[in-house]
């Protein structure tokens, strides 16, 4: 049976910006490049978001480096731990209760790659994970009903699954 | 149903995005500057064709971008995707 938990502790923070320079000094602050390929994620921890948006998580707190290396330029750093909660769902029948909820084509999606979409009807961002497992990024205020969804998603599954 | 191919992500379902409505509408610079009946045209006037329409949408529960596309209103058929401040692309012939 597939199980659902909440990871605590991570620290997340959204990144904007765009340009050579940008990337550059963002590259020399975290020791690796922003992914530039939509709905890609770069191996150090950072999600694309959108053409000049990012997601980045860390077990530690990257905002001051970073707005030290980029000051004086038009960009946003912004921590958002606290405004999003990490769930992860792993274990057998993982993706078809996933699958259950998201009307998202889920086959093709790999670790190293990320997709926002609506689960239940929730702004996710989804990410495959290596084992089969997906970590599930949602606003703090939806993390509660997400998970209560994939906890009645997972039951459901688990009676109507053959003898 | 249809299915809205995002310039970022790729073909997603339509409950996805927000509808933000005809689109090449420029707000006038001088509000102040206009007739009641020129405010009330770009307030409120529309071109609504029966045909091929150019419209603006954001991918609301993805990258959140706003864009452009031309819909046939009668087939639903989408003709193009483009950027929001392009200019308006020849819709194919077969679409008109
Ligand atoms: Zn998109």
């Amino acid at each position: 049976m597939a199980e659902v938990r909440e990871i605590d502790g991570l620290s997340l923070a959204v990144l904007r910006g765009g340009g050579a320079e940008f990337r550059a000094a963002v590259a020399g602050a975290l020791g690796f490049g922003l992914p530039e390929a939509p709905n890609t994620v770069a191996a150090g921890g950072a999600l694309w978001l959108g053409p000049d948006e990012w997601l980045l998580v860390s077990g530690e707190d990257q905002t001051g480096p970073l707005e030290e290396a980029l000051e004086g330029q038009h960009c946003a750093v912004v921590d958002v731990s606290e405004a999003r909660a990490v769930l992860e769902l792993s274990g057998p029948g993982a993706t078809e209760v996933l699958a259950s909820g998201c009307r998202l084509d889920l086959d093709p999606l790999r670790p190293g790659a990320c997709a926002q979409t609506a689960l239940a009807r929730a702004h996710v961002l989804l990410e495959p994970r290596a084992g089969g497992v997906w970590r599930l990024y949602v606003g703090r205020s939806f993390a509660a009903y997400a998970r209560a969804w994939i906890e009645d998603a997972i039951a459901l599954q688990a009676m109507s699954a053959p003898p | 149903m249809m299915r809205i191919e995002c310039p970022w992500c790729g073909g997603r379902d339509e409950t996805e995005f927000h509808y933000g409505g005809e689109a090449h509408i420029a707000r006038p610079p001088d509000p102040d500057a206009l007739s009641d009946e020129a405010w009330a045209d770009y307030l409120f006037m529309r071109a609504n064709p029966k045909g091929v329409h150019a419209e603006r949408w954001m991918h609301a529960q993805g990258c959140r971008r706003w864009f452009n596309l031309l819909r046939h209103t009668v087939s639903h058929d989408i003709v193009a995707v483009y950027p929001m401040g392009a200019p308006r692309p020849e819709a194919p012939e077969t679409a008109r």
